[in-house]
Formats: structure tokens, C-alpha cells, sequence
């Protein structure tokens, strides 16, 4: 249920801004075809769209919508989820025609060569590599840009895109087992089917696009799709021919409408945004405090002679806490002046410690020339950065300020805190506000979610002590309603899901204690207990090693848990199960981060996790992930194995104000009982990753912001 | 009294809200607002330049400056935050700043796509020598992907001659800048003194220009 915010974001989304524009290359792909692939109209096309671009669109012909999002996740790769509406669609090979379809659906598309002066840009694409098949095509198409307003196309398809005009396979003078195309054996769908693909009849299919001027569009196509399973049901298919306009309603919008195959009009609207261009730039932060130099009153404040004043603390933890940062402890030492601060404004720990820094020039008794910040989760210390204050005073406004700061900064491990403020402790603090909880693209209903009102209560009697409860009262809401009752083989370990929503009066989502601590260097240590989520209650424990600037890092989860009663508050039922993993977690250049562990899930069964991230300095991550355990597809059911995408969204970057929210969404189509993983609040990787050099360093240029 | 001025200084860092509370005297609480408020930073300036003048150069604790962003149709009055060095650092009442390296801007803060940073050397420089030319100046920028990046404009500098701004004769020297994807002009009308007094100068391609001069 990490996804409690994701309808929040869809709002905002919807009221974003135009994001910033920037000049497009000519090699960019100019649209996206119907199934949000780079491409025609309803056909491929060889360009890629820009790099990090995302977009969202619906379509809509003849009884088909499909709604997808597709990802440009390097510059030559992208790929496309789609959820598509289909009435009046035949069984495949039959006569029998289903009235009513929900397929989910990926597809990649990946130029593996650029246009040169006389040569078109040629790329490669799979549709449906891990759906039910509905959509299975392959291709291979070039583009050649004519002139800077013409582009044309050409294609050859294989699957649906070799259905209309197909002749023999050309790849069967390879091998003759490339002639024909074998049927999907599994019905449970979501599994790969590589021994289809290419295979069978292929067509040539084709087209041209006019860029009449900076907002229109002219397109024409050939299409070789026949659309064999809805021809004469759906539609009348009666041409291969698509004439389409597409109209640039702002740099993020365009609409597109098409004449279809002789038949019938279609209609699409785009939406696209860029991770790397928020729209208010670096954001609309409030003005840091100016450092003040001791020779112009920096830390003047205090009597010359009064080396340490009690006051110092109060009045330093007022002025951090103007910045968004809650000051846990101070010490001074000689002329150094450490303290120990919880980020509770800034996105980015590296803008943390430069509002930090400023008001330390100006607060800090003038006999202070060093300062030590030290960056704590929950208390616990993670990370110090040591800085000069006299290199802080006159590097302030020195043009290349960044990278000579950084060069004389000390970044590294922290395991010990200076003493706590007087009276900080407990820190306790409360909200009440409302809450979602959705649950997207299910095969049954695409959106399901609750919506109410929730309480949250947290107090730390003690630096790395946590209490921490959450309670919810439903208000309007659909989770409870599930087609069917789960017929899983499996302990039902999520399969019941829908009982945990029945409920109408209160519920505990999170009731738990937890600790943090620093069992040695470079590790990290956590324990929580109680109701740690909404379906489990238990013992969880974590230890992580992950050294300062190491691109590696190892963590241990270990957890002891039982399922909790479905009316969501203090009774268990009798499941109970020993769950956790070992995993190995990799940041490799280029924003690419992977993690993979292996261990024991809710059901019982082994297996191991991948996950593909690609994260911006930013915040913003997109990445896939998929689990394999000793279930087969068949014990699995729909789906034959786990799998989903990550969608992270800072809030800063939405409203350009300093903000540390990330708005987190999980799609994962289908959640079965094998795989599954236990949700646990607070667990490390991130917490501290955020708050190390090789974090802080990249983006380091907002120190000075 | 003290802690009374000491929350209402750091809860206000506002140049407005304190100015009046902090009496002069010993009492951290009092000194603090000074400070916190740039009005100590800039005692000293009025003693060394005479007091009176006002300009981005920044000279009298009570010196106000109107900045207009005519991108925004937006029209602001600063006064002085701190002073750094020959920098001196401008607060508007809802938190932009604007910092001037003796009369050359340098930096802001507040309006989204700021510039972090900028040289003034070679400006002052091709100022003080009339015409000159060509020279490199170099911009900071933050990215959306909190990545520091440079723009480098090739600039040179024309004397205009003098002119009557505002009632005042003042000397017009024209910085005209090129970069590779965009081209600017940065004024600047100096005093006698050779102080820069009303300037017009370039932040970036998003927002475009600030123009400056003194209040009243």
C-alpha cells in the first residue's frame, strides 16, 4: 500500500504547469503512435523521443481505449505500459467473440542506429512482451528525415504487424522454424514468449509525416495490421490507409485525430513531462540567510568574552528551525562548533547543510572558525561535513564556489551524537489529514481505492526510539469490493486484501516501536515491532552496511510475522511466517540503480527480487522490478509471476518550494500470493543513502541555494 | 525584552518586522536582531563612504533599491541584508535576494532558475577602461537536476556617454554579451564617483533582466 499517495499526485500532475521547453533535436521521434510507442498513428516509427521524457496518453477507436505511459529511459530505450479497454474482440483462432477485455500490456522500443545524411535511423520494438498477447508485434523500421518539416518511414512487422499483406518469413532462410507463428501455450498471461516472436508471416507497412508548422502535424500511413480479431465485430476494416492531424495544445499537450482504416475516427491526447525540467527551474526556494563574515558581524552577537553561552543552543535552534532544520544537539570544542541536525525542510541533504552553514556564520560565537554538521534519521547519526568557516565566509560569492567548498569539506561517517539540546527530548508530533489508498489496473476494475480521513502520532522518548501509530476512518471507498474470492493454492498471504477493507469504522494501519542504532562503522541497525502494516503484525529487524561513497551496499531483513485479523486492529488470525531476505544493492553510473535480494516471502516460497531503477539527482526515479520464487506460474495464477513499476515523484519538484514529500506509486497489476513481499515502515537503504557524500555530492550545487 | 527580540528576530528574518526592537547595547538578543536584520554589517559602511549614497554597491543601513523583472511584470524594494567582502547582499520582504559585487550582479536567490553565481572582475575591469574588450564572463546556474552549470559569455564594453537618468547625470556603459545560445546587454549608469547607481543586468534566459535603481 505504498502507493497511499498516488492518487495526490495525479491531481497535481493535472494542474502542473507546462514544463520548461527546451530546444528539440531534429532527431527527435515527433509523436507517439496509438500504443504510446515513438511512432506514426496506430504504426512504428525509428526515432526515439528526448531523453527522460515521460508521457501519458489515452486512445480511443471503435471500441478499443488504451491508455499508456511510456518512458524514455535512455536516450536509444524506451518502454511503454498500456492498459487497454476492448469490446467485441474474438477469441484467438475462433469465431467467439469476448465483449468485454482488460489487458495490460509492455512494449519496448530501442534505435539501435542514428539517422546519418544518407542513411535513416533504424530501431527495433516488441508490443505486448508480457501480456496475454493481445497486442503481439514485432518490428524493425527506419526513418529518414527528408527535410526539416518530412519525414518518412518504412517497416517490416512480425505477430499483428505482419497481419495484412504478409508473405513468407524472410528470417526463415535462417532457420524454417521462423515460418510460422506458435499460439501462447499459458493462459495465465504476464510471462515472456521469446519463441514467438519474429515468427510467422511478415508485412511491410509505412508512412509519412509533414510538420506543416510548430503546432500541426499531417500523417499518413499504411498500416499492416488487419485487426484479424476485431474486423466485422468491432469495425469494418475496410483500408489500409490512416490520415491523421496532430495539434501541439502547449509544449507538454498535443491532440491527435485520425481516420482509421476506412472506417471509423480515433482520438488521442498526449501528455508528456521531463524529469529534468521541472517547471520552476531550481526551484522558488526562499532566499537563504547571506553569510555573514565575522569581520562584518558574523557571530557578533556575543560578548567577546563569553567563549561558551548556555544561550547559544536556544538561540541557534531558533534560527535553524526559520530554516526548516530542528537542531537535536551542540558541542563546543576549542574553535569547533558541532551540531547535530534533523533535516526537515529540504529535499536534498547538500541544501540541509549550506541553510545550516549560513546560520551558523552568523550565530556562532566569533572564537568558532570550524563547523561540524552532522545529519541524523530518527536521532541517529549518519553522516558529519566539516567546513572553515573562513572558506565558507570567502567562497560565498566566488563564481566557481561549488566545487572549491566541496574540495575543502569534509564529508564522512558519524556514529557519535554531541549532546542532546536541554529538553529535546521527547520529540513528539501529530497531524491529521486525509488519506488514499488505491489500488490501480487490477484485471477486474483499473481503479479501486479508498479515500478517508487519517490520524498520525509519533513521539521519540530518545535519539533513535520511535513510537509511531496510524489510524484511519474510511470514508468512501471501493477496496472491499473484489469480483471474486481468491482461489489461490498459496496461503492467502495478499490474495484476501480486499477482507482488510471491508471495515467502516476505525482502523490501525501502523502501530509499531521502533529503534535505529549504529552497531558499528558504515552500519546501520533497526528493529520494529508491532503492527507494521496493514495486513501483518510482527517482529522486523534490518542491518545495512553502506560506507560513504560506495557504490555498493549490503543490507540483512529479517522478520518474524503473523496476518493480522481483516477488521484491521489488535487480533492476528493463525498465519504466521518467518520472512526475509538478503540483499546487495548497486548504483551504477549513469543514474542507474539496481537492487537484488533473496530470501523467503510471505508464502513461504524462495526466490529473489530484482529492481531497476533509473533515479535523477532530482528525486525522480522510474524502474521496474520483478520476483521469482519455487511457485509455478500455474500455483501463481494470472500474471505467472510478480512484478510491477516504481513511479517516484518529489513534491519540490512539482511545486517548487522546498518540501521533503516524495509522492511513491507502485504499479504492480496483479497481486498474488506468490512473491509477495511484507511492507515495513522506515527501512534504511534510502534513509540513509540520502544522507551520505555520494548523495550529497551529486547535488552538491545546492549548498549555496 | 530579550527573548521577546530574539523570537521575534529569528522567527522574522524580515528586514521590516524587528528593525525597531533591537536597542543598541551589549544584550545578545539586541545584537543578534542588528544582525540578523544587516543592519551592523553595514554600520561600517556608512562611516567609510560618507554616508548617503545609494546604489547596488549598497552604502547606508537605511538604503532602500528598486528592482523591477519586467519578465514578471514584478517591481520590489530591498534593503540591505549583509554585506560579504566588496558584495553586498539585498532582501526583498518576501525573501528574494539580490547580491551586487560593487554595483555587479552577482547572484540571486528566490526567483526560481536564480543565477548561483557570477564574476565581476573583468566588468569592473572593462569599467573602469571606458571601452574594452573582448572579455570573458562566466554564469552559474543550478540545473533541474540540482547539477551546477556554467554559461560563459563573451562581453564587451562600450562607454555610451553621459546621460540624464532620473535627474541625475550619469555615465551609460553598455556590457554587450554573447553565449551560444543567447545574446544580452548589461547597463550600467555610473556617478561621478564612478558608482554604479541604475543598472540593468541580465540573470538568466528565464527570467531575462533585473533593472535596478535607488528608492525616492
Amino acid at each position: 500500500m505504498s502507493g497511499s499517495r498516488f492518487g495526490f499526485w495525479v491531481a497535481i500532475l493535472a494542474l502542473l504547469p507546462a514544463p520548461a521547453s527546451f530546444a528539440e533535436s531534429p532527431y527527435f521521434a515527433w509523436g507517439y503512435n496509438s500504443y504510446g510507442v515513438p511512432g506514426l498513428l496506430d504504426m512504428p516509427q525509428a526515432m526515439s523521443r528526448p531523453d527522460a521524457e515521460l508521457d501519458t496518453q489515452a486512445f480511443h477507436f471503435k471500441g478499443q481505449t488504451r491508455v499508456s505511459s511510456t518512458f524514455q529511459v535512455t536516450p536509444r530505450l524506451s518502454g511503454t505500459f498500456r492498459y487497454a479497454f476492448v469490446r467485441d474482440i474474438r477469441r484467438p483462432g475462433t469465431t467467439v467473440v469476448q465483449h468485454r477485455l482488460y489487458d495490460r500490456s509492455f512494449s519496448v522500443h530501442y534505435r539501435f542506429f542514428d539517422e546519418r545524411r544518407m542513411f535513416p535511423a533504424l530501431a527495433v520494438g516488441l508490443n505486448d512482451i508480457v501480456g496475454t498477447g493481445v497486442y503481439a508485434g514485432e518490428y524493425v523500421v527506419a526513418s529518414k528525415t527528408l527535410s526539416p518539416q518530412l519525414r518518412a518511414t518504412a517497416g517490416i512487422g512480425w505477430g499483428r504487424l505482419g497481419s495484412f499483406g504478409g508473405f513468407t518469413n524472410p528470417l526463415g532462410v535462417f532457420s524454417s522454424s521462423f515460418k510460422t507463428r506458435p499460439g501462447v501455450g499459458s493462459s495465465f498471461g504476464g510471462t515472456f514468449h521469446p519463441d514467438t516472436w519474429f515468427r510467422g508471416p511478415a508485412a511491410l507497412f509505412g508512412g509519412v509525416e509533414w510538420q506543416a508548422s510548430d503546432r500541426l502535424r499531417l500523417i499518413a500511413e499504411y498500416s499492416s495490421d488487419d485487426y484479424t480479431r476485431e474486423d466485422g465485430v468491432a469495425f469494418d476494416r475496410r483500408s489500409p490507409l490512416n490520415f491523421g492531424l496532430a495539434y501541439r495544445l502547449s509544449p507538454s499537450a498535443t491532440l491527435t485525430a485520425s481516420y482509421l482504416y476506412g472506417s471509423a475516427v480515433g482520438l488521442q491526447l498526449n501528455y508528456t513531462l521531463n524529469p529534468r525540467f521541472p517547471a520552476y527551474g531550481s526551484g522558488r526556494d526562499p532566499a537563504p540567510p547571506a553569510i555573514v563574515p565575522r569581520a562584518q558581524g558574523g557571530g557578533a552577537i556575543w560578548p567577546e568574552d563569553a567563549v561558551e553561552d548556555t544561550r547559544l543552543g536556544p538561540v541557534l535552534s531558533a534560527a535553524l528551525a526559520e530554516q526548516g532544520l530542528a537542531l537535536d544537539g551542540l558541542e563546543q570544542r576549542g574553535g569547533r562548533l558541532r551540531i547535530a541536525i534533523r533535516n526537515e525542510g529540504y529535499s536534498t541533504s547538500a541544501q540541509a547543510l549550506g541553510r545550516a552553514a549560513r546560520v551558523l556564520s552568523r550565530i556562532a560565537p566569533a572564537a568558532i572558525d570550524t563547523f561540524a554538521i552532522t545529519l541524523t534519521t530518527e536521532g541517529v547519526p549518519v553522516t558529519t561535513a566539516t567546513l572553515s568557516r573562513d572558506d565558507l565566509e570567502n567562497l560565498a560569492f566566488h563564481p566557481v564556489a561549488p566545487d572549491l567548498l566541496r574540495a575543502v569539506t569534509r564529508v564522512e561517517d558519524e556514529r557519535s551524537l554531541p549532546p542532546a539540546l536541554p529538553g529535546r527530548y521527547p520529540v513528539a508530533s501529530w497531524g491529521l489529514g486525509p488519506y488514499l489508498t488505491p489500488s490501480l489496473f487490477d484485471p477486474d476494475n483499473p481503479v479501486r481505492a479508498d479515500a478517508g480521513v487519517a490520524l498520525r502520532g509519533r513521539v521519540a522518548p530518545l535519539p533513535g526510539l520511535v513510537f509511531e501509530g496510524v489510524l484511519h476512518q474510511k470514508v468512501i471507498g471501493n477496496l472491499d469490493k473484489s469480483a471474486t474470492a481468491s482461489t489461490s493454492t498459496l496461503p492467502h498471504v495478499r490474495s484476501d486484501s480486499a477482507l482488510y477493507f471491508q471495515a467502516d469504522g476505525i482502523t490501525v494501519p501502523q502501530l509499531t516501536a521502533a529503534w535505529y542504532f549504529r552497531p558499528g562503522r558504515d552500519l546501520f541497525g533497526r528493529v520494529t515491532a508491532g503492527y507494521l502494516e496493514t495486513m501483518y503484525g510482527g517482529v522486523s529487524t534490518e542491518l545495512l552496511w553502506k560506507p560513504q561513497n560506495s557504490p555498493l551496499a549490503l543490507g540483512v531483513e529479517l522478520n518474524r510475522v503473523r496476518q493480522r485479523d481483516y477488521n484491521q486492529l489488535f487480533d492476528f488470525r493463525s498465519y504466521e511466517v518467518t520472512t526475509g531476505h538478503v540483499a546487495a544493492y548497486y548504483a551504477f553510473s549513469g543514474g542507474i540503480h539496481a537492487k537484488l535480494s533473496a530470501g523467503r516471502y510471505l508464502a513461504g516460497d524462495n526466490g529473489a527480487t530484482l529492481e531497476i531503477n533509473r533515479e535523477f539527482d532530482n528525486g525522480w526515479r522510474v524502474g521496474v522490478f520483478a520476483t521469482k520464487t519455487n511457485v509455478s506460474a500455474a500455483d501463481f495464477g494470472e500474471g505467472s509471476f510478480d512484478k510491477g513499476i516504481r513511479l517516484t515523484i518529489p513534491l519540490d519538484w512539482v511545486i517548487g518550494r522546498p518540501n521533503r514529500t516524495r509522492l511513491d506509486a507502485v504499479i504492480r497489476p496483479i497481486t498474488r500470493d506468490g512473491g509477495a513481499r511484507l511492507e515495513v515502515p522506515g527501512r534504511l537503504y534510502e534513509r540513509v543513502r540520502n544522507r551520505q557524500a555520494s548523495t550529497i555530492d551529486a547535488s552538491w550545487g545546492r549548498f549555496w541555494k | 525584552m530579550m527573548s521577546r527580540s530574539v523570537t521575534c528576530a529569528v522567527l522574522a528574518l524580515s528586514l521590516t518586522g524587528c528593525a525597531q526592537i533591537g536597542a543598541e547595547g551589549g544584550e545578545p538578543g539586541a545584537r543578534l536582531t542588528r544582525l540578523l536584520t544587516g543592519v551592523t554589517g553595514s554600520r561600517d559602511r556608512v562611516s567609510d563612504a560618507g554616508g548617503g549614497a545609494v546604489s547596488p554597491g549598497g552604502t547606508a543601513s537605511d538604503a532602500r533599491l528598486i528592482a523591477v523583472l519586467p519578465s514578471r511584470g514584478a517591481t520590489a524594494t530591498l534593503a540591505i541584508e549583509a554585506v560579504n567582502g566588496t558584495v553586498t547582499t539585498w532582501r526583498t520582504a518576501d525573501n528574494v535576494t539580490l547580491s551586487f559585487d560593487d554595483g555587479v550582479l552577482v547572484s540571486t536567490r528566490g526567483l526560481g532558475f536564480d543565477l548561483m553565481g557570477a564574476g565581476a572582475e573583468k566588468t569592473w575591469a572593462a569599467l573602469a577602461g571606458g571601452d574594452a574588450g573582448p572579455y570573458r564572463r562566466q554564469y552559474r546556474y543550478l540545473d533541474g537536476e540540482n547539477h551546477t552549470a556554467y554559461v560563459t559569455a563573451g562581453c564587451t564594453m562600450h562607454d555610451r556617454g553621459v546621460e540624464v537618468v532620473g535627474g541625475r547625470s550619469l555615465r551609460r556603459h553598455d556590457e554587450v554579451c554573447e553565449t551560444f545560445r543567447f545574446a544580452f546587454t548589461n547597463v550600467f549608469w555610473r556617478d561621478g564617483a564612478g558608482r554604479v547607481q541604475r543598472s540593468r543586468q541580465w540573470i538568466g534566459p528565464e527570467i531575462g533582466h533585473v533593472e535596478t535603481a535607488p528608492a525616492g
